[in-house]
């Protein structure tokens, strides 16, 4: 839950008591559609992937698509049995823009709340503990059972080794996805908001379309493109690209907004050109968010499956197909083994992400008095 | 902010007028800034702005320097026309220096970077020394921002807009939250450093007492309508 900073302040001023009252929550708080909006994301990734939901043998509308593909050859037919997806992931996102918008409006480090520390009642306390167990169980849950799985570190790591080729493959792939995804998340935030500062809906609306797209008509889509344009061993980087970059839009314009406008607004008066104050200011204060923009994606591009199966080229496989294939075959200790694996690597660029994200709230403040 | 439009060719300008503002209106949502403002200063002059809080300085400021579109109106800079309704000449083609209400120093750029920030050519080096000796600014030369007190801010900040000669000087309440000594010097900093360039100041404040150090007419900004003294 975000706070308004600015205004919390005051508000607790005027409530003149030391004690939380539910008439200062109601006050001061963002409107719920900022943690409503949180939902977007998930539900749109739902509804565009059918890895996990395969193995459970749970036939959703990307899997058909994937099927209708394998069994016909056929993109035409594959594109009109996308359709509802595609409009269902097109309606959330568009019912969703104003909202993804307020959450992009992050405070930034020294915009702190003032004053004593809040008092929050008992029940948000508590709320926040299960939430935080709840994370907790997540991470640790899956975890313990992958450990177990694999028996020993020993096996953990013949398992890596035996996927050496796999894990370097991905590796290239998520680094150069990564990469390409920082770079059309900052060209994406700098058109939508090239006028007025604030992101226009419109363009944003249009820069989290491919969100909407299943995985696997990524994947189709994208094999034709390979036809004319042999991208080689690079061709999976290619669909992370297209399916990830409104990712690194959203978090490339939160850092954006989250820099002290008046900052860009100096470089903008006081350089001799427009590019050294985009060069040497803007770039810099967005900084941060460009690296959490890459790291994400690389993530998330480590796991990406649906639409990297149809592209990768022969004789080359990522780490989740490698996985995919495992689970098929009924080999359990080396599928858990590689999870592992595939898990540490994509938590280590999450956490990097949040603290490339973090480290960006205290570049985007502009310097106070030191003494 | 789309194509330069053609313009008439009207004399709008008085002689000598370095800045002409012509019925400049500007609205934020139903709220009106600055309303049908019309203002010439001449080069080398000063000219102070005082009114309350919401008055509409900022925005003035703003208009001049390029920062906001008007609504209505036209800003003139010398003999070219500079802002209208849908087209804004960049603001880093207008040869403004600007000191805004906050010092806005970059948090990544040392005092000296902040200097040279604005100066392009040979001899940038011998004129970044030159200010940061006009400002006292040589022995925080290396220092960040952070690192420096709120004085030494406001003097890194009025260093930098001073530092590529601007031929107009912006500032918009640059003396704010100081104590009284502090003021007194940043003022008579001010007033030596505008000479010493010849530019043109338009200063704005909501502190009477200020425009009595720096000379120069004073104009009075209420409900974003101006009344020249």
């Amino acid at each position: 839950m975000h706070l308004q900073t600015r205004i919390q302040p005051a508000a607790r001023d005027r409530e003149a008591c030391p004690r939380f009252s539910h008439t200062l929550l109601d006050g001061t708080r963002r409107p719920p559609e900022r943690s409503w909006s949180q939902l977007h994301s998930p539900v749109v990734l739902s509804l565009t992937e059918h890895s996990v939901a395969s193995f459970y043998s749970v036939n959703t509308s990307a899997m058909e698509v994937f099927a209708e593909y394998s069994a016909s050859s056929s993109e035409t037919a594959a594109l009109f049995l996308a359709l509802p997806t595609l409009a269902a992931s097109a309606l959330a996102i568009l019912a969703a823009q104003g909202l993804v918008l307020g959450a992009t409006e992050t405070p930034s480090h020294g915009e702190g709340i003032g004053g004593g520390p809040f008092a929050w009642p008992g029940w948000v306390s508590v709320g926040a503990s299960m939430a935080a167990a709840v994370a907790i169980m997540q991470v640790a849950v899956p975890l313990a059972v992958l450990c177990r799985t694999v028996g020993s570190p020993a096996a953990v790591w013949s398992t890596v080794i035996a996927a050496t080729a796999e894990i370097r493959f991905t590796t290239a792939t998520a680094l150069a996805a990564g990469v390409a995804c920082a770079v059309l998340g900052l060209l994406g935030a700098e058109c939508a908001t090239r006028r007025e500062g604030d992101p226009s809906r419109g363009r944003l609306c249009l820069l989290m379309l491919p969100l909407a797209l299943p995985a696997p008509l990524v994947g189709i889509g994208l094999i034709g493109v390979g036809r004319w344009l042999p991208l080689g061993d690079w061709m999976p980087a290619l669909p992370a690209t297209v399916r990830f970059a409104p990712v690194a839009t959203l978090t490339v314009l939160a850092q954006m907004r989250r820099v002290d406008r008046r900052l860009l607004e100096a470089a903008t008066v006081t350089a001799p050109s427009r590019l050294r104050a985009w060069v040497r200011v803007k770039l810099v204060l967005v900084g941060p968010g460009l690296l959490a923009a890459a790291l994400a994606c690389m993530a998330l591009t480590t796991a990406e499956l649906g639409a990297t199966l149809l592209v990768a080229p022969p004789g080359k496989a990522t780490l989740a197909m490698r996985t995919y294939n495992y689970l098929h075959y009924g080999a359990t200790d080396q599928v858990a083994g590689l999870c592992l694996a595939a898990a540490c690597a994509a938590g280590a660029a999450g956490v990097a992400a949040a603290w490339a994200f973090v480290r960006g709230g205290r570049a985007a403040a502009s310097g106070r008095p030191g003494h | 902010m789309g194509l330069r439009p053609r313009w008439s060719g009207r004399r709008l300008r008085e002689a000598g007028a370095l800045i002409s503002l012509r019925c400049v209106s500007k609205r934020y949502g139903g709220v009106s800034a600055v309303e049908q403002v019309s203002l010439d200063v001449k080069a080398s002059s000063t000219l102070c702005i005082v009114g309350p809080s919401g008055s509409g300085k900022t925005t003035l400021l703003r208009l001049i320097a390029g920062l906001e579109e008007p609504d209505a109106g036209e800003v003139w800079l010398d003999d070219q026309p500079a802002s209208t309704e849908g087209w804004v000449l960049a603001p880093h083609k207008r040869s403004i220096g600007y000191v805004f209400q906050e010092p806005a120093l970059w948090p990544h750029l040392t005092v000296a970077e902040h200097v040279r920030f604005g100066l392009r050519g040979p001899g940038s080096g011998s004129r970044v020394r030159e200010v940061l000796r006009q400002t006292a600014l040589e022995p925080l030369a290396h220092r960040y921002p952070g690192q420096l007190s709120g004085g030494e801010q406001r003097r890194a900040a009025l260093a930098r807009a001073l530092a590529p000669k601007p031929r107009r000087l912006l500032m918009d309440e640059p003396l704010t939250n100081l104590d009284p000594a502090l003021k007194a010097e940043l003022l008579e900093l001010i007033v030596a450093t505008r000479a010493e360039i010849d530019a043109t100041l338009v200063y704005v404040t909501h502190d009477a007492l200020e425009p009595e150090t720096l000379g120069g007419r004073v104009a009075s900004l209420r409900g974003g309508r101006l009344e020249v003294g």
